[in-house]
């Protein structure tokens, strides 16, 4: 049974997901009639430039976790000279506790759509591809139907409603490779190659898929697109009282009262986090700490409870990510937390480097034996040397943001690391 | 010393149609991978080299998919059962400590992985 997002919380800003119950996700015509293509309609009604200023103005930041701005990347893209340009959708949501792209995908496939169809026109692109995780069968299929009754409506294909402009969209499957959300393995494992990660820079927008330039985007940043264009960079901007214009998709889970999925403006704590969306801890439950991001995400303890967190505030310890925050009760040991973290990264790592596909086994060793309380004297130097290695010397991101859960684990909770080592 | 010319055995019919129905792009190679496999439940070493000579490229090329995705198996088999441990539903309990599985936390709600796949 798909859990139920039509209702809306309180505290809630609802944009990308004001449609969730309201919109029958299969019909294109209860989609034209509810407006989600009236951001495409309004941004062929501009130059490609205009449309890319636009996004740009709204400082809309990419939603995958890193928070690059969306029109600079669109920018580098149509920049290019060389044709054809490609556009490709991130939807391996391979990522833990991540699960926002498969409900916009679920609840509004026509949103994303739209997105993919303006992003083709402001980069003057003349594919697109969606890689979909390959455990998301029924979204992959909803997607396909909807990309069907797209063309029948001449939002796809040739001269898209007489504007001049030709697109054409694809769905590709992935088939269970965390690696493949990581952009250049993405577009490898799209050429029909295994999914390892390609050296950057180059960067996607100037050497993507098929050595052509490519924009990658996540399904989140897609679906903000068409709002953006329909209603104005100033409305996005007004959305959010906080300096991160826009608002966010939050995945809320673990030991609260209400565990969901809720779209809020940036500048949230994990104190109003908890309390306001999530209903307060659970019966029984107090605090002690919360994975924030995804897996490679920060873990915090209760003194970074009052943090506003943004793309920007990993700084000051507390990380945003994607936007998923996994709250732990008492009863949960941070080393046995870590160890099974590490134990996802390590059957994870795709092979390439050797920093991570070493580095994770060899911590999930040490923390295999730390957990079980049969820790050596030296294995939290250990995994802080291993940290710092892997951190250092990896090839892709893979590598470069396990040792963050690691560091921040060990920052908060050194003692309990140190009490198993015997 | 003879001259032996090698006869290799002809592609099989069914991956050389299942080729075809990808127009034999070398970029579709891991949804062709995925045909075979719904068919046969897994990838044997016959049809990963048959693959590679029906698409006209190199054996480690399917065989470096078959072997890196983890949805794609070299043992042809009828039912898989897959339970997901990821951090929240690990929480939730879907592995013991003890290395057994319990039904407890497969209804997790966040678990995005198929509990029970049927490959054929």
């Amino acid at each position: 049974m798909p859990a139920d997002y039509s209702q809306r919380r309180k505290g809630e800003v609802r944009v990308m997901t004001a449609l969730i119950g309201k919109i029958d996700p299969d019909s294109i015509d209860d989609a034209i009639a509810k407006g989600v293509y009236d951001g495409l309609k309004s941004a062929l009604h501009k130059k490609p430039e205009e449309a890319i200023a636009e996004v740009e103005a709204s400082g809309l930041q990419g939603r995958g976790g890193a928070g690059f701005p969306v029109g600079r990347k669109w920018k580098f893209v149509a920049a290019e000279k060389r044709t054809p340009r490609y556009i490709v959708c991130n939807a391996d949501e391979s990522e833990p506790l991540i699960f926002k792209d498969r409900v916009l995908i679920e609840t509004n496939p026509h949103q994303l759509l739209a997105g993919i169809i303006i992003a083709g026109y402001a980069c003057g692109a003349s594919e697109a591809w969606i890689y979909i995780r390959g455990e998301y069968e029924s979204q992959a299929r909803r997607l396909e139907s909807a990309i069907r009754q797209a063309k029948e409506k001449n939002l796809l294909g040739e001269n898209i409603l007489g504007s001049g402009f030709s697109f054409k969209t694809h769905v590709h499957r992935g088939a269970g490779a965390y690696i493949c959300g990581e952009e250049t393995a993405l577009l490898e494992s799209l050429e029909g190659k295994r999914g390892e990660p390609r050296l950057r820079p180059p960067f996607p927008p100037t050497y993507g898929f098929r050595g052509h330039p490519t924009a990658v985007n996540n399904v989140e940043s897609f679906c903000a697109v068409p709002n953006i264009l329909k209603n104005g960079a100033d409305w996005w901007k007004s959305l959010s009282p906080y300096s991160t214009p826009g608002t966010k998709m939050y995945m809320l889970l673990g030991h609260v009262k209400n565990p969901s999925l809720f779209e809020a403006p940036f500048g949230l704590t994990l104190r109003q986090i908890i309390d306001n969306f999530g209903g307060g801890m659970q019966a029984g439950s107090k605090f002690k700490f919360a994975l924030c991001g995804g897996a490679a995400g920060m873990i915090v303890d209760k003194s970074l409870l009052d943090v506003p967190i943004d793309f920007a505030s990993s700084q000051k310890g507390i990380s945003l990510g994607a936007g998923a925050f996994l709250i732990c009760d008492q009863s949960v040991s941070p080393v046995a937390f870590l160890r099974e973290l590490l134990h996802f990264f390590a059957f994870e790592s795709c092979g390439k480097c050797t920093p991570c596909r070493v580095g994770t086994w060899r911590s999930l060793e040490v923390l295999n034996r730390m957990a079980e309380g049969k820790g050596i004297k030296g294995d939290t130097d250990e995994l802080k040397t291993l940290a710092a290695l892997m951190q250092d010397s990896s090839f892709c991101g893979l590598g470069q943001s396990v040792p963050i859960p690691m560091k921040s684990v060990l920052t908060h909770f050194e003692a309990e690391f140190e009490k198993t080592e015997s | 010393m003879t001259n032996k010319s090698i006869v290799y055995k002809p592609i099989s019919p069914e991956i050389l149609e299942i080729a075809e129905r990808h127009e034999n792009q070398s970029e579709a190679v891991l949804e062709i991978l995925k045909d075979i496999q719904s068919e046969h439940g897994g990838l044997s070493r016959e049809s990963i080299t048959d693959t590679a000579r029906a698409l006209h490229i190199p054996a480690h090329r399917p065989f470096g998919m078959a072997t890196f995705f983890s949805m794609l198996s070299l043992e042809e088999r009828r039912d898989v059962l897959r339970v997901c441990d990821g951090p929240a539903c690990w929480l939730k309990r879907s592995t013991m400590d003890d290395g057994q599985q319990t039904m407890e936390g497969w209804s997790s709600m966040v678990c995005r992985t198929y509990i029970v796949s049927r490959t054929v």
